[in-house]
């Protein structure tokens, strides 16, 4: 293992940690406003520790991050998991049973691949009040993104399926009077997994990414529950951009844990290849 | 509707009548082939917030969409397989190509279109708008760095493959140039793989172009949506996801007609 996927391996256990745990690691909380110091550079202002600076209510920005990283980094690997599972069943039912079944699955994939993915999120999420309470904003972007992700694995997995449904040891285990579900999950499901595992590694910066989009525009999760989307939403404000760079440090964080994605992958990808 | 309902000044009458007047007391089935028949007649409705009708509001914005995407869909994959092209040329600056393009796709798009919208002033750019080539620069740039990297990526690996076939061998020893082979034999076997990805850009990059659109002020589409979603005018976003899908429907249709003229075998 060289330095580079150790240290991304690194960034990716302390992004869990602090996501699961964001009050241990937090200094103050998200919500605590010191008014004395808006927009304070790094520091110790008036015995307070300021690790990335405050925002424009005299917010720590550290700790506004370790409570935005709980949401943003755990609701995208939620969502992902949920479509994946949607997406191996529809899937493998599809790759199962031809005929109309398959027929409908493809159909419904290819409606939901007809339109551009931002746009089909935010015409949904227009159906929707605008404003939301940060916990059902949280659980409409969940079930959003677990909701309408399924159609691009799904297409794969009933691509695998047929394939795996005309291999020797399928036909052996139906021959020998194995049932459509023993069948899909003992021997269809494992053959699944390495693209499973793959898939599950492009989605969840795309995923991570719609909820940093949404969010910065106003329409995920809402001020002042912090994510690290609606974290960047002042820097908006031109002032903001030019002036207090330390806001940016949400950006960083997203950045970070996106190129330790990027790195694990792919060193999963050499390893499928040593097999 | 609802809104209104909820308004104590508007009185059951009135909203009866509303109700009335937009055919909103019709089953739903019969709503959904009204409006049906309708948009396949190009007319796509009124819109309440704005009070013009929604075609005039899309013809308006449409093209700003097309334009800002098409070019940065161009210049994606020129740019990316120039770089291929140069990459596997040169070890060095094929290294330098991995890097950029890792931090490129670790980028998220908004971070990139506010980055460049600081930059604007010390660049002498216009921040926002619409105008001469000038104003195009910043979101384009914005936009197609979405898909650089992922085509450099690609490119790269389809170059890599082909570059070891035998008929690569059996050219240079025939005394073919480097540059010939690599741009006749390798490129023209490489791109085959990659038109496959084009329908792919086209969405990935309309997706990325609506949160361009809104920071840096490109009247298109993309803020349209976000308007007519912030003002809930819901039958302006259906309307307008509805041409974003035609977009991509196009897009799509493009690539295709790419792959076949690339691809010598197809037209057989």
């Amino acid at each position: 293992m060289t330095l580079l996927r150790r240290a991304a391996w690194c960034v990716l256990a302390v992004a869990l940690l602090v996501s699961i745990a964001p009050g241990f690691f937090a200094l103050h909380p998200p919500q605590r406003q010191f008014r004395e110091y808006p927009y304070a550079p790094p520091g110790v202002h008036g015995g307070n520790v300021f690790l990335l600076g405050t925002d424009e209510f005299g917010r720590d920005v550290y700790s506004r991050i370790c409570y935005g990283a709980s949401v943003s980094l755990l609701l995208a690997p939620a969502a992902v998991g949920v479509s994946l599972a949607l997406a191996l069943l529809l899937g493998m039912i599809a790759g199962y049973r031809a005929g109309w079944v398959d027929t409908l699955v493809t159909r419904l994939g290819e409606v939901f691949l007809a339109l551009p993915w931002f746009y089909f999120v935010i015409a949904l999420r227009a159906a929707l009040p605008l404003h939301l309470s940060p916990r059902a904003a949280a659980l409409t972007l969940f079930a959003l993104l677990g909701g309408l992700g399924w159609a691009v694995p799904a297409r794969l997995f009933r691509g695998i399926t047929r394939r795996l449904m005309s291999e020797d040891f399928v036909q052996a285990a139906r021959a020998l009077g194995a049932g459509r579900s023993r069948v899909l999950f003992v021997h269809v499901l494992p053959g699944l997994w390495p693209a499973a595992r793959a898939q599950l590694l492009l989605s969840l910066p795309a995923f991570i990414l719609t909820e940093v989009n949404l969010s910065f525009l106003g329409l995920g999760i809402t001020d002042p529950t912090p994510t690290l989307g609606n974290l960047l939403t002042p820097l908006q404000q031109y002032s903001v951009l030019t002036s207090y760079p330390w806001m940016l440090a949400p950006a960083v964080v997203i950045m970070l844990v996106f190129l330790a994605l990027q790195e694990v992958s792919q060193q999963q990808r050499s390893s499928t290849w040593d097999q | 509707m609802s809104d209104l309902a909820a308004n104590p000044q508007v009185s059951p009458n009135t909203l009866a009548q509303l109700r009335l007047q937009y055919g909103l007391d019709q089953p739903l089935q019969k709503k959904y082939f009204s409006w049906l028949s309708n948009v396949a007649m190009g007319d796509l409705g009124f819109s309440f917030v704005y009070q013009r009708p929604i075609r005039e509001l899309i013809a308006g914005r449409v093209w700003n969409t097309v334009l800002l995407n098409g070019i940065a869909l161009g210049l994606a994959w020129i740019f990316g397989i120039a770089i291929s092209l140069a990459a596997a040329e040169k070890r060095g600056l094929g290294w330098l190509a991995n890097v950029a393009s890792t931090l490129l796709v670790s980028t998220p798009t908004v971070l990139l279109a506010l980055v460049l919208l600081a930059l604007a002033i010390p660049l002498g750019l216009p921040v926002g708008g619409i105008g001469g080539l000038k104003h195009l620069i910043l979101p384009v740039c914005a936009v197609s760095a979405v898909w650089l990297p992922v085509v450099i990526r690609h490119a790269r690996a389809a170059l890599d493959q082909a570059l070891r076939e035998p008929y690569i061998t059996t050219a240079r020893a025939k005394g073919v140039t480097r540059t010939r082979v690599l741009v006749h034999h390798a490129l023209r076997n490489a791109l085959n793989p990659l038109t496959a990805l084009f329908g792919l850009s086209v969405s990935a990059l309309l997706s990325a172009s609506l949160p361009v659109e809104v920071i840096m002020g490109w009247p298109g589409i993309g803020q349209l949506t976000y308007d007519a979603v912030l003002k809930r005018d819901i039958f302006l976003v259906m309307d307008l996801a509805m041409v974003s899908a035609l977009l991509l429907l196009a897009g799509n249709l493009l690539g295709d007609l790419l792959a076949y003229i690339s691809d010598a075998r197809l037209r057989q």
